[in-house]
Formats: C-alpha cells, structure tokens, sequence
C-alpha cells in the first residue's frame, strides 16, 4: 500500500457530515490501493466542525485536525495542511462530496503520467441552471485565462509534492491551481468522475460569491498573460486613451483656430484632457510594472527544466551551471 | 576539460532540422581547435523535436538537449540554455538551419582578440520574404537603433557570440531575446557587428509573423526606460509629466485671462486641473518606482567592468573585413 496524504481545507461555507464523508474517502482510497493520512485544516472559527473534527482525530488514527488562527482563506487552509504533509503524492478534497468517493483512487492512479491530476465532474447531475454556470465560468476562463480545463469549479486534485512547492499560490487561488499549475510547466491532466449526488443538490451561490470569482478570475488572466510583460497590457489601453485625447484636443484647438470656435465653451476639452490625463497614467503603471519585472527579473522563474539528456547520464532537472538564480 | 565555446540552440518543432544542424556544427567546427559542446533547448515543441535530439545527445558526448516541460518561448529557452552551458563562451543559434555553423569560429575570435563581450551577427544577405520578414525587420532594427541608443542592424539575428560571464548580468525576460545588445550594453558590454551568411529556410514553418510588431514596441518602450532610467526612474516620469504639464499650464493661463476679461471658464480651469492632477500623479509614480530601485537594494544596472563602456558607433563590418 502506497501512503497518501490528503489535505482537505474546511472553510465553512460549504461542510458535508465530516464523519461519514472520512470514513467513506478512507475506505475508497484503501480499496484503491492507498493507505490515506487526511489532513483537515479548520480556516478559523468554526465550532461546530471543530468538534466534529476534534472527535474524529481521537476515534480515527488517519486524521488530523490543523486549527488556523483566524479565517485565512481556502488557499492559505491548504498551504497549512501541506506544510504538514510528508508524501511526494498527495491530494486535495473539499470538505463535502464533489465527485463520487467510490472513484478517488483514480485520480490519484492518473499521477503515474502527469504532475497534477484535475477532474471534470461528468456526467452531471445536477440542474440545468448550474451546469449553465458552470459551463459560462469555464468558457469565461479559457477565453482569458487560456485554460484548456473543462471544470475549473471542480476542487478535486491529486498532485506530486513539487507542484504545490514550485506553483506559486495566494489570495483565493486554490481553485486556479491546474491552470497555474500548467502555466508554470507541469503536466497537468484531466479526468472525468461521476458527480456526487450531494454536489448536485447543493443550492444556488450567492451573487456576492459571482463577484469574487470574476475578480480572481481576472486575477489569473494578468498572471498568466502579463506578469512579465506588464506594458503589453497597459500599454494598448493608455496608447489608445491618450492617443482619443490628443485626437480630441487638436481637433478643438483646430476649430479654435479656423472656425473661430472660443475653447472656453467646449466640454470636449474637458473630456479631451480627461483621456490624456487617464491614459499616461495607465500607461505610467505599465512602466512602473516594467522596471519591477525588470529589477527582479534575476529571481523570476521563466522556465522549467523537465529532464537533461546527455551521452552517459539523464538527469532530471539538474542545477544551471551559470544561471543559478534562473528557473530551476 | 574546461570547455571552451558552448553553442546554445533553441529548438521548437525542428524535428527535420536537428540532426542536420548537429551534423553541420560539428563539421564547420572541425578545424576550429577549440573544444566545444552543443546545448540543445527543445522548448516545448509539439512534434518529435526530443526524440530526434535525445538519440543525438544519448550518443554524442558533445551534445547535451535540454528539454523544458512547456513552451516557454525564445527568450525562456535561450536563457535556459546559458544557465545549463559550461563554456567560457556562449554562441546563441537558431535550430532552422538559416544560420551557418560555419561563422561560429569568426565570431568566437572576434570576441577573443577584439576584446568584445558581445559579437552580433549581421545577415548582410537575408533570404527571407521582403515584405513580411525583410522590410518589417529594417524598421524594427531601426527603430530599436534609435530608442535604445545601440545601432545594431540586424537585432533579429540569433547568431550571435557572448562572454559567458557577461551574459550573467544579462537580465534575460520575457520577449528580450531582440534586444540583448542593449540589456548588455546596460551592463557595460562592449559589442561589434560582423557580416554572416543567412540561408532560406528549408523544411519546417517560421514561427514568426507581422503580429509580432505591435509586441516588438511595446517591448522597445519598456527596454527605453530599463535602459535609460533603470537608475534613476523618476528622471523618465518627469519627461513624460511634460506634456501634460505643458498642455494644463497653458489651459489655466487661458482660463486666467478669460477671468480677467469676465468670462469664467469652466473647461478651461477643468482641463487644466485635470492635466495638473496627472502631472502629480506621474511624479508620485516616478518616486514609487525610486522606492522600488530602493528596496532592490543594489544598483539595478550592474556594470561588467568600469573602464569597458559601450561607445557609439557599433563597429561594424566595414571595420571587421580582416576578419571576414
């Protein structure tokens, strides 16, 4: 039996009956072949999964309970439980059935070819409404993101250790992590479970949560487009504010000029000014992000070396002999 | 053995290329009597570019492949192959074949007993398409002379060589690859211009397009400011404050002189104000960005020796026909 460790962030919004769903994960993973360690993460004060939770860690010898100080987000809860982790594959589950227990243990048989292992919850069974969602977010997604996975709210993972260390993660970004996953270079794949009945029956999120999904959503889209050519997004959109600004200017002053109109009665100059005034200004942040990206481009990662072949010898990801600071 | 010319060559679906390439350097550095190794980068590529290359390296003790887990672009894969190079001089080469092995042992004496940190090669006789490759790459190159201040001719030219220790004050990001001249000439390399053959390309496609060019100025006004001002960013964001600076001052004049006439001008003082209001905002940019150089803690433009500043004008071929 291979040891896993699977790290579920319980973050409050959305708890199954936590004893039930350990005792069904841990029976499927050890019928899959893997002798599981779950790792809960509380994300601050929850009382009543904290007593579930503190009840299972004493009855059960494979769960452990990580109480964070106060409400840090799911993708800090799943930093936690991963500095806690010791296994080179490990796996990442919601804190209520997402896709069918019964077939965890393929998604963690899919590491053997790949770095990550991500799923689609198919077939769906739940209303049309959501499947509605689900299929805007994630044509919304691989529009701007360039994300090439067909169920991004789907938060089943498995992984190899060096993923979660070399992908950098923050603010609300678990969700992202195959696409962030994929951008930094690791082999990420996507298989499709059956979705839970539970998942299915789930209600309807709140219009609020719609509202941070976009924002992160368009978080990722900088970070896996621009971050290291800032200018590229600023500058098209400062290049063509100033450049109606300077438009509408000449064209007042020219009528100034020829047609005698006075500028003291023109609003257009007002709106004019306003786009010059707006567009070097966007075009300024480009610059700042430019000089920032410039003075550490030393330390950025750019690259990921996957293996080196030479005459006697493959290593895989061997250290740069000149570069120290690059990719690697 | 200490090796002492390092040949890096980015690869990205060349299947048909690599093993004629490998085949070619070895036969133009024959006779060069330095010792040498081929490091290849298979950036991603989506055809059998790391077959074709891993049963050249597995075999052939001078050739090393590099493979990165995705398609991470020129720069990326250039950089990759620097980082992962042993030679004391690094010569950079397209994996298309259009570049001539051959001209490798030209550039690494030129390096040598110039005294150069940087030798670019310059396609004198492109055979490329005059409308889409050829004519777009001369107003680049121009351009890119003018905004940088390194009046290279041929900035698209892989060919080229480098002193391995200079290229480690390289920042190499991004698209940059076009214009390690300048980076370099930012880090006080000295560099020369010499003529080198160019061939058409024979199998596979051209990766590049006239999309590029939009890419290729942005690129070129962010390299101004990390060349000019790297140092002193708040110098750049004075500049740009000109304008506007310039376009308020005269609107709030005109709005004076129409108050003293009894007219009161609301977009006159507005537009004013608003032009006014960008000008502080750009100055408070400029020191944000002083306080970035600031907590950097080092200067952000590393000279490679005090006494080697670049010099205008590149020395070119005119200069070089001993060599050539």
């Amino acid at each position: 039996m291979t040891n896993i460790d699977v790290i579920v962030p319980v973050v409050g919004s959305r708890t199954d009956d936590l004893t039930t769903l350990h005792r069904l994960r841990s029976e499927a993973l050890r019928a899959a072949g893997y002798r599981p360690s779950f790792f809960y993460v509380l994300d601050g004060d929850l009382p009543r999964a904290r007593d579930t939770l503190a009840a299972l860690a004493r009855s059960a010898d494979d769960a452990c309970v990580i109480q964070l100080s106060r409400r840090f987000g799911e993708t800090a809860a799943v930093l936690a439980g991963f500095a806690s982790t010791k296994t080179e594959h490990l796996m990442i589950l919601p804190a209520f059935e997402q896709v069918e227990t019964a077939s965890l243990g393929r998604v963690i048989d899919a590491l053997a070819d790949a770095d990550c292992v991500t799923v689609r919850r198919h077939p769906r069974c739940d209303s049309a409404l959501r499947r509605g969602q689900s299929y805007v977010f994630e044509a919304f997604l691989r529009r701007v993101g360039n994300s090439k996975f067909r169920d991004p709210g789907c938060t089943v993972h498995a992984l190899k250790r060096t993923v979660l260390e070399e992908t950098p993660l923050y603010g609300e970004q678990h969700g992202f992590l195959p696409l962030l996953a994929a951008n930094v270079g690791f082999k990420v794949t996507e298989i499709d479970l059956p979705q839970a009945r539970g998942d299915a029956a789930r209600r309807v999120q709140r219009p609020r949560s719609y509202v941070h999904r976009l924002v992160d959503v368009l978080s990722v889209f900088f970070l896996t487009r621009f971050t290291r050519r800032p200018l590229r997004f600023f500058g098209p959109l400062g290049a063509a504010c100033t450049a109606a600004g300077l438009l509408g200017l000449a064209i007042v002053v020219v009528q100034r000029l020829l047609l005698g109109v006075p500028l003291a009665e023109r609003p257009a100059l007002i709106l004019s000014s306003l786009c010059v005034a707006v567009g070097l200004q966007v075009l300024a942040i480009g610059l700042i992000g430019e000089l920032i990206v410039f003075i550490h481009a030393r330390s950025m990662r750019q690259y990921r070396v996957r293996e080196i072949i030479e005459a006697g010898a493959e290593k895989q990801r061997a250290k740069p002999a000149l570069r120290t600071q690059a990719a690697d | 053995m200490t090796i002492e010319v390092s040949i890096v060559v980015p690869l990205y679906n060349e299947q048909e290329n690599v093993a004629r390439l490998c085949a070619a350097t070895h036969e133009a550095l024959a006779g060069m009597r330095r010792s040498y190794e081929i490091v290849l980068v298979d950036d991603g590529s989506s055809d059998d570019t790391v077959a074709v290359a891993a049963a050249i390296a597995r075999s052939d003790a001078r050739v090393r492949l590099v493979v990165l887990a995705r398609n991470s672009g020129q720069t990326a894969a250039m950089a990759a192959g620097m980082a992962h190079a042993r030679g004391l001089y690094l010569v950079t080469m397209d994996g298309d074949l259009q570049n001539d092995p051959r001209d490798i042992p030209l550039l690494v004496d030129t390096l040598e007993q110039k005294d150069y940190d940087l030798v670019a090669g310059w396609r004198m006789k492109r055979q490329d398409k005059l409308v889409t490759r050829k004519i777009p790459s001369r107003v680049a190159n121009w351009l890119i002379g003018k905004i940088t201040g390194i009046p290279i001719r041929d900035n698209g030219c892989s060919l080229k060589a480098y002193r391995a220790s200079v290229m480690r004050h390289v920042p190499l990001y991004s698209e940059m690859h076009r214009f390690i001249p300048a980076m370099s000439s930012i880090a006080g390399a000295r560099i020369v211009e010499v003529p080198v053959r160019h061939h058409a390309r024979q199998f596979g496609k051209s990766k590049y397009g006239l999309s590029r060019i939009y890419k290729v100025l942005l690129d070129l006004i962010a390299i101004r400011l990390v060349v000019a001002y790297a140092n002193r960013p708040l110098v750049w964001f004075l500049k740009m404050a000109a304008v506007p600076g310039a376009l308020g001052a005269a609107f709030i004049t005109g709005g004076i002189v129409s108050a003293l006439d009894g007219e009161y001008s609301l977009p006159l003082f507005g537009s004013g104000l608003i032009l006014s209001l960008a000008v502080g905002f750009l100055l408070a940019l400029g020191s944000l960005g002083e306080l970035a150089k600031h907590f950097a803690r080092r200067d952000v433009v590393p000279l490679v020796t005090a006494s080697a500043k670049y010099s205008k004008p590149v020395p070119s071929a005119t200069d070089l026909e001993d060599l050539s």
